[in-house]
């Protein structure tokens, strides 16, 4: 990724390098204009969208006509091409909300009329029997179902990282670690200055998340708020990873869809999240409160869950905003400043969809001043196919393994991930231990790192030609080993 | 009198022992189930002894930490000076197990002692 | 893909793999494979650079290393084949192993016997769930084991350790020995986990304070640690908050227990003992599959690798008869864990011959009475400590006098 120092002019800067940022900087590739993007953390996904649930929405959640029910549906039409084209993990498992009791009918009626309404493919009410053909393992109160087949799941950071990759493939300049310190509008531009130094964009896309109102209000512009709101998540062994096959939802409660009993793309299982107004944005603390709420709502839903198969637990920050829905227009106070802010739940869903609005937002807003915008033919929207060993059965396998023996060689034994994978993950621009794991896996799995750790370490710093005890694990002082042995005595 | 109790760390048992001392001198032990343990008691009163294990540099070979460890244990309180000691202490590979990094470490009469072997790198 | 046909796969190359490998040899066995996934043989045995290891196999004092290296020099001077940066995996009920190898790419083996010896993991930061932040600097102590040992690296320089196995012990001493200061090791339980000449050695030495019957209540720090909360913990071993104090520190190493690691042994139908995480085996150390057979950590988590040894090599020598005659006495009888006995294995046993059992204890005790099966065999000790496998020989007079299904073993107060 490019780093300048002097002043760096552009048709368009796109401020965020969350899931929401990267596809709008895709989708914008798709024309011919000068585009960067720029990240305040050192790598793409490292904010909200990390701790994102991986939960494709089917699109019965939201009020029709609201741009989350429009954004949603038509995002989750697009999920299994946009995923196919990045080669991103993504499976359309199928979304089945459950009322526990007969009081719970009339809302789960309410849902089912307002994914009618919304537009949602094929989707059923369904009662018991057919609720436990679909999963035998819920518990026995459940009553009904309403099932959304299209639904899905997906990999939310490697969608992120990759987005942003056949973004920059396609022209888009991405500067990480450049947190943006001011905006001002100069009236016919408007200057960005970063940690990365100062740019000159014609239009700028916020997509700043737990911060888009921070950038809003440097230009003057307080048409909205963000309302953090933590979520905690606890990830379990993919021992009990086929309990469930779709994306179990309870009835939800006011500010949030509630706690489900999630399948993830890679073959675990997730429960959570909990919905915690805060002040705090980046207090990503888990708390013994919260795992217990979890795993007594999780337990009321599917049997067999156990707290001895959590192998990893974390938390996340909604940038939800005070206005309910997705705010997605150009500022009245700054005419150059797009903002695309608010993107809570159905955020990750709507995102290839929020890429293709705002993309034609930009032509509408470049036909309006009479700005010639030409499409960028030379666009290719798909990246080369990864190649995992986890994958036994892909046929390029052996083809690979043939051409490059590092295929086969394990480095992390927990998710099956090979010496090739790590070094192709930093091709792919991982510069931390955090982006392996997001980009391969490696140390996600039940042994949390613990054996694969060193190993990767070492890989890193010979690929990468820095001290070992340089890499940190997201940037920061996150450093993992500061120092050699024999150095402190 | 004074009485002193310890665990013997001479194997996993690690027996409760019990030493009584008068003047300076052990009067009784007692707790121990074998002679290791009496002998360990003696040394732990008139001249404490631990085994050091460490690594040190080694340049050339398939791995660069090379593990070391004392034939016999040393005085315990020399146990400082010997990770000094061995903080700028390199070895160049081949080594093979056993072989004496140091005859007489820090003048203890012990010798410093590879734990493993290791080959040369092969440069490839 | 390549195609191999083996009489024996032996899965690990560590203690138990090398063992195993060696007594199968001995008893005629030549069609065999050692399959180790890191490019050396030796396992976790090449970290623990400490002594303590081999006092009862080699009745002498050595290091994981020299322990290793005596079973790596018999393997290679018996010409037992082994394949290092090999990973298994898959492992099926008709024992076809998928293996990928640095040296050959994806292998395909077929497998007459198969000994599992791929030994154990450790427990994270999730398995215990402590609250807080998630910053680097958290560590497993085997992990921090691997980075000083072979790394070379230092993971920081005022740690906290959590648990007190053996492996936090033999840390506490080698972070201080390196420089570092541990600040602390904190046991929820109300006595130690690691032997008491580690408390002796590791700790006493150098006036680390261990504090019983306290937990970690909460990680702090954005990037890296920068404070744990300590707090005692209630008769639930539920932290006592108002009671916590803080310890400030830039590392937190977790020596909370070890997990068998047993994921292949599931894909071939191996049933677990849910107790000990391992498969559950007859006295031949036979799993529920005919054929798999299995030693080591990845049966039950050892505390002196010398017994690793000796379960090995009678899983080697039985996973060879097996070869030579196709199948093994039936085990009709079972073993059950009575009171204050956590766990018995072997979980079968056919009567037909002495059978040595290990068991571990539920709690520590004073003098208690080992008593099998109503009053089949009792013996008298002087203590029993959860951290210390308790081995038990019992003639097979007395077990054909047995008539019930289910022998237990209790651990009854000074009979």
């Amino acid at each position: 990724m490019t780093e300048k120092t002097q002043r760096k002019k552009f048709d368009v800067l796109i401020i965020g390098g969350g899931v929401v940022g990267t596809a709008v900087a895709r989708s914008l590739a798709k024309l011919k204009l000068k585009t960067a993007l720029v990240e305040k953390e050192v790598e793409l996904a490292f904010g909200t969208t990390k701790a994102n649930s991986g939960i494709v929405h089917a699109g019965f959640h939201n009020e029709p006509g609201s741009l989350k029910a429009i954004l949603c549906v038509k995002g989750c039409d697009m999920f299994p091409q946009v995923c196919e084209e990045l080669d991103v993990p993504f499976k359309e498992n199928g979304v089945l909300m459950v009322a526990t009791s007969d009081r719970e009918l009339p809302l789960l009626h309410k849902f089912y009329e307002q994914g009618i309404q919304n537009g949602v493919r094929d989707l059923e009410l369904i009662d018991r029997d057919r609720v436990f053909e679909l999963e035998p393992n819920l518990s026995r109160d459940i009553v009904a179902g309403l099932f959304a087949p299209h639904g899905g799941i997906v990999s939310p950071f490697e969608l992120a990282i990759y987005q942003g990759v056949n973004a920059e493939k396609n022209g888009v300049e991405i500067f990480l670690d450049a947190a943006v310190e001011n905006v001002v509008d100069r009236g016919n531009y408007i200057e960005v200055a970063t940690k990365k130094g100062t740019f000159e964009a014609a239009l700028v896309v916020n997509c700043a998340g737990l911060f888009a109102d921070d950038i809003a209000q440097m230009v003057g512009d307080t048409s909205f708020a963000i309302r953090p709101r933590k979520g905690e998540e606890y990830l379990l062994d993919k021992r009990v990873g086929n309990l469930v096959t779709s994306t179990i939802f309870p009835l939800p409660s006011e500010n949030s869809k509630g706690i489900l009993v999630i399948p993830t793309a890679h073959g675990n299982l997730m429960i959570g999240p909990t919905a915690l107004e805060m002040q705090e944005r980046e207090d990503l603390s888990t708390t013994q409160e919260g795992l217990e709420v979890i795993y007594q709502s999780a337990s009321k839903l599917v049997k067999g869950i156990s707290r001895r198969d959590i192998i990893a637990s974390f938390a996340g920050v909604r940038a939800a905003s005070d206005r309910g829905d997705f705010v997605i227009e150009f500022s009245k106070v700054a005419p150059r400043l797009l903002n695309v802010a608010g993107i809570e739940s159905p955020g990750l869903t709507a995102a290839p969809a929020i890429g293709e609005m705002v993309l034609e937002m930009i032509k509408d807003w470049c036909k309006d001043r009479g700005i010639p915008v030409e499409e960028n033919h030379d666009f290719n929207p798909r990246l080369p196919k990864r190649v995992r060993l986890q994958d036994i059965d892909d046929p390029r396998l052996e083809e690979m393994i043939a051409k490059d023996r590092r295929y086969a060689h394990a480095v992390c034994r927990c998710e099956l991930v090979s010496e090739a994978e790590i070094v192709e993950a930093i091709q792919n621009g991982a510069r931390t231990l955090d982006g392996i794991k997001l980009r391969t896996r490696a140390g996600m799995g039940r042994c949390q790192g613990g054996f694969c750790t060193p190993k990767v370490l070492q890989i890193m710093a010979r690929e990468l030609n820095v001290p070992i005890t340089s890499i940190t694990k997201r940037g920061g002082d996150s450093v993992i080993v500061p120092y050699k042995t024999k150095e402190l005595i | 009198m004074e009485t002193r109790t310890f665990t013997c760390i001479s194997c996993p048992i690690g027996c409760r022992l019990t030493v009584e001392i008068e003047d300076g001198k052990i009067k009784s032990i007692s707790g121990s189930k074998c002679q290791r343990g009496i002998t360990y008691a003696e040394n732990e009163i008139y001249d404490p002894k631990r085994t050091l294990t460490s690594t040190i540099k080694i340049e050339g070979g398939i791995i660069d930490q090379l593990p070391v460890r004392t034939k016999d244990p040393i005085p315990k309180g020399k146990m400082n000076e010997a990770m000094l000691y061995l903080k700028d202490l390199k070895v160049k590979a081949p080594v093979a197990l056993g072989d004496v990094i140091e005859a007489d470490f820090l003048g203890t009469g012990v010798a410093l002692i590879a734990t493993r072997t290791v080959k040369e790198k092969r440069i490839s | 893909m390549l195609k191999w046909q083996k009489d024996l796969v032996i899965i690990g190359g560590g203690p138990a793999g090398l063992a195993a490998a060696i007594a199968a040899r001995d008893e005629g066995i030549e069609d065999l494979i050692v399959l180790e996934r890191h490019s050396e043989l030796g396992g976790i045995l090449n970290q623990c650079i400490h002594n303590g290891f081999g006092l009862h196999y080699f009745k002498e004092e050595l290091t994981g290393p020299e322990y290793a290296e005596r079973f790596i020099e018999e393997l290679q001077k018996k010409n037992v084949p082994f394949l290092t940066d090999a990973m298994v995996i898959s492992l099926s009920p008709d024992k076809k192993l998928l293996v990928a190898s640095k040296e050959h790419g994806l292998v395909e083996i077929e497998a007459k016997a198969v000994v599992l010896a791929m030994g154990c993991r450790e427990r994270t930061r999730a398995a215990i769930t402590i609250p807080g932040t998630r910053p680097s600097g958290v560590f497993t102590a085997g992990t921090v084991q691997a980075l000083i040992n072979i790394e070379g690296l230092m993971p920081g320089r005022r740690a906290v350790i959590v648990g007190s196995g053996d492996i936090g012990l033999i840390m506490a001493r080698r972070l201080t020995l390196e420089g570092a200061q541990v600040l602390a090791v904190v046991e929820i339980m109300d006595y130690p986990g690691g032997l008491n000449r580690n408390i002796a050695q590791c700790l006493e030495d150098f006036d680390i304070p261990l504090y019983l019957s306290h937990t970690i209540a909460d990680i702090q720090g954005k990037d890296r640690v920068e404070k744990v909360l300590v707090a005692p913990v209630d008769e639930n071993r539920q932290p006592i908050l108002d009671k916590a104090f803080p310890l400030e520190c830039d590392t937190l190493v977790l020596s909370v227990g070890l997990i068998p690691e047993n994921e292949l042994s599931l894909e071939a139908g191996v049933e677990l003992d849910k107790t000990t995480g391992g498969p559950i085996v007859s006295e031949y150390l036979e799993t529920t599959t005919s054929g798999i057979f299995a030693c080591g950590n990845v049966l039950q988590v050892h505390d002196l690798v010398d017994n690793v040894t000796a379960e090995s090599i009678r899983a080697g020598k039985m996973a060879a008869n097996y070869v030579k005659s196709g199948t093994l006495p039936a085990c009709g009888t079972e073993t059950k864990a009575g009171d204050n006995v956590r766990y018995v294995v072997p979980q079968k046993i056919s009567k037909t011959e002495d059978v040595e059992f290990f068991l571990r204890a539920a709690r520590p005790m004073d003098r208690p009475t080992l008593v099998v099966g109503d009053s089949l065999y009792t013996k008298k000790m002087r203590e029993a400590k959860p951290g210390e496998m308790i081995s038990v020989k019992i003639p097979k007079e007395k077990l054909q006098s047995f008539t019930g299904s289910e022998l237990t073993f209790a651990l009854r107060e000074g009979i």
